[in-house]
């Protein structure tokens, strides 16, 4: 039993940087492996449920002996991962290569094959012990309806990392039904632009504000992230990285630190700290963090250090 | 007791026509034809999907109308898809427009667990369509196994399969089809298949011979399919029932259920193949699935198949 679950897609990333530069290999990568690692970073207690391709092996076996992954929720149902290839863009956006061959051409299907059902959250959150979990998800009203029967059922708090396809006006409705089922929220400004159709931080944040949340985690890319509640609103730059060489699921990493931070109780700017610290963990290298033991120690004291600095020298953000 | 399980996608279709013009909208999908093609032999049978909650409406009163249980339709989302499918002249097949992306059409597609769920102590048979995904096909084989049905496999010709190398399809089908029991495949995909033109019938029903398939439904547009065994191959032109054929949408996926259900009731390859041409003739007299199968539709059908059988159908002599 665990305490936390990350819930979704696997994705094995080829990288292409701004500057050109290709890994020339596959890491690991995907909404629910990073934001297992963005939970993992702080607390063992943590697991991934994700339909797979029987291909992870080869990436993921010799980081899951390393560092005692659990691997009860990894269902092999086809032969091949969601392989996928992001070229960078100079503002640090990305784009799919459509030309880049894929193991199967229907990829795109396979990905929704792959996808998390409301059934598999019962499965492994039933018994009531989870206390949070993970989903990149879009906003399916009967996909919300039955997870919002599971969740009064099992009793667990949860993080939403919208899907960008969802992120648009049009779909306001169906996004605040899901809210009523979530207690930190997760999107960056593009999609809070789509979502709200406006264009500043600020017009963005006076709309997340109305939310029906606790916290939403605000992502602006590399100028850093938001942590707003009804109330107050903290923005905080980066946390300080020794080395800066992939933003690839940096916000999927700061969205599951983000519910471990909320479930054990830490206030919003703790929450929004403790994101910034597992994305620069994230952003050091290629794929996810490869030895969590390794960097825990010196990510918790990170995060009490930049809690006491922003607690005594930021101000709240006035909107 | 449940005999014959349909699973699969259901999709809604409309038809553009060559002067721009649509169809109505009807409802459709493989494993809806394929189950309207059991449908017209025997009411023992049901649908295993997962779909949109609007299904109700339509697919469900098809459904009601003709007797057939809900209990494995799992409504997963909020809307069945739709195609919008505009015809190939020549008998080329189809092009079609998605209304909801493909992830969504992956999404609500059958997973081995769901046939495991639906599969009762009765179940003699099941029919889906699937590409060539070994780890798929191994997991629906120890469903297989512990149910002990027997399987229709209709190949996945679309982007799926048909951009594989050829090399590596010809090594995978046999594979598959030591775990299915029988297959369907039209004469557009077994010509790109074995790269022999599709007019050549006596060369492709060789090949298709080779295959450890028990048995192959091969079908051949208009002109009708053939009934192919290790040994044996059977020419049964199309039956039109009811005149020109309205809409030839599904007649393959129906076609393909009517041959799993005739063979595994131990009828005749010369029958199997007239009862899954007369299904498809039903199915194409209007837009979307026949709508009701009484019980003198199905006296009728069973006539009209027997007739097909002793007057049409010609046994094709395959020189190996």
């Amino acid at each position: 039993m665990v305490d936390y679950i990350a819930f979704g897609n696997v994705m094995l990333d080829t990288i292409v940087t701004a500057d050109g530069y290709t890994t020339g290999r596959e890491y690991i990568g995907g909404p629910a492996t990073f934001a297992y690692s963005g939970i993992r970073l702080w607390t063992d207690s943590v697991m991934q449920s994700s339909r797979v391709g029987e291909d992870y092996h080869t990436l993921f076996d010799p980081w899951i002996a390393k560092n005692k992954v659990i691997t009860e929720g990894f269902e092999v149902v086809v032969e091949h991962c969601n392989h996928s290839y992001l070229a960078y863009n100079e503002d640090g956006t990305y784009r799919g290569v459509e030309e880049v061959k894929r193991h199967r051409s229907d990829w795109i299907q396979d990905f929704g094959y792959m996808k998390t059902s409301p059934e598999q959250i019962d499965r492994w959150t039933s018994g009531g012990n989870v206390k949070g979990i993970y989903i990149a998800q879009n906003c399916d009203l009967v996909w919300w309806r039955r997870l919002k029967e599971i969740k009064a059922r099992n009793g667990f708090k949860m993080v939403w990392e919208i899907e960008a396809p969802s992120a648009y006006y049009e779909y306001m409705d169906a996004v605040l039904y899901a809210l009523e089922s979530v207690e930190v929220f997760s999107l960056n400004i593009q999609e809070a632009r789509t979502l709200f159709n406006i264009e500043t931080e600020e017009e963005a944040i006076r709309e997340l504000q109305r939310l029906p949340v606790d916290v939403t985690i605000f992502r602006v890319g590399a100028r850093g992230l938001y942590s707003v509640t009804k109330d107050e609103v903290f923005y905080l730059p980066p946390a300080p990285s020794d080395r800066v060489v992939d933003p690839t699921g940096c916000g999927n990493t700061s969205t599951g630190a983000s519910i471990y931070a909320y479930c054990e109780g830490d206030d919003p700017l703790m929450i929004g700290i403790k994101a910034n610290v597992a994305a620069a963990q994230n952003v050091r290298q290629f794929g996810i963090i490869p030895d969590f033991a390794a960097v825990r120690e010196s990510a918790y004291r990170q995060a009490a250090e930049l809690y006491e600095f922003y607690s005594s020298r930021l101000g709240r953000v006035k909107i | 007791m449940i005999e014959y399980l349909a699973c699969g996608n259901i999709m809604s279709d409309q038809v553009e026509h060559e002067d721009g013009t649509f169809s109505p909208w009807h409802i459709g999908g493989p494993a809806l034809y394929a189950l309207a093609g059991i449908r017209l032999w025997t009411d023992k049978c049901k649908l295993v999907t997962q779909t949109g909650a609007d299904y109700v409406e339509t697919y469900g009163r098809w459904l009601d109308e003709n007797g057939l249980s809900h209990e494995s339709v799992l409504v997963e989302a909020e809307r069945v898809n739709r195609f919008t499918l505009r015809y190939r002249p020549d008998d080329q097949g189809f092009t079609y427009e998605a209304h909801q992306t493909h992830e969504y059409l992956g999404y609500l597609k059958t997973h081995p667990y769901h046939i495991d769920a639906a599969a009762g102590p009765g179940v003699k048979g099941m029919y889906w369509a699937q590409n060539l995904d070994r780890v798929v096909w191994q997991n629906l084989a120890k469903v297989k196994e512990k149910h002990g049905f027997q399987i229709m496999w209709e190949i996945e010709y679309g982007g799926s399969v048909r951009d594989l190398p050829r090399e590596f399809k010809l090594e995978r089908i046999p594979e598959i089809l030591e775990i299915a029991d029988m297959w369907s495949i039209n004469h557009n995909e077994a010509s790109h298949l074995f790269d022999i033109p599709r007019d050549e019938d006596e060369r492709i029903i060789r090949e298709l011979m080779k295959l450890p398939a028990k048995f192959t439904l091969y079908r051949v547009g208009r002109r009708g399919a053939y009934a192919v065994t290790k040994t044996q191959a059977f020419f049964c032109p199309s039956v039109q029932p009811f005149g020109a054929s309205v809409d030839p949408t599904g007649c393959g996926n129906n076609s393909t259920g009517a041959a799993l259900y005739a063979w595994v009731e131990g009828y005749s390859p010369d029958m199997v193949v007239a009862m899954a041409n007369v299904s498809a003739g039903y199915n194409a007299a209007q837009h979307g699935p026949y709508p009701r199968f009484t019980p003198e539709v199905m006296q009728q059908a069973l006539q009209l198949a027997e007739y097909y059988r002793e007057h049409a159908v010609q046994e094709v002599i395959i020189r190996r």
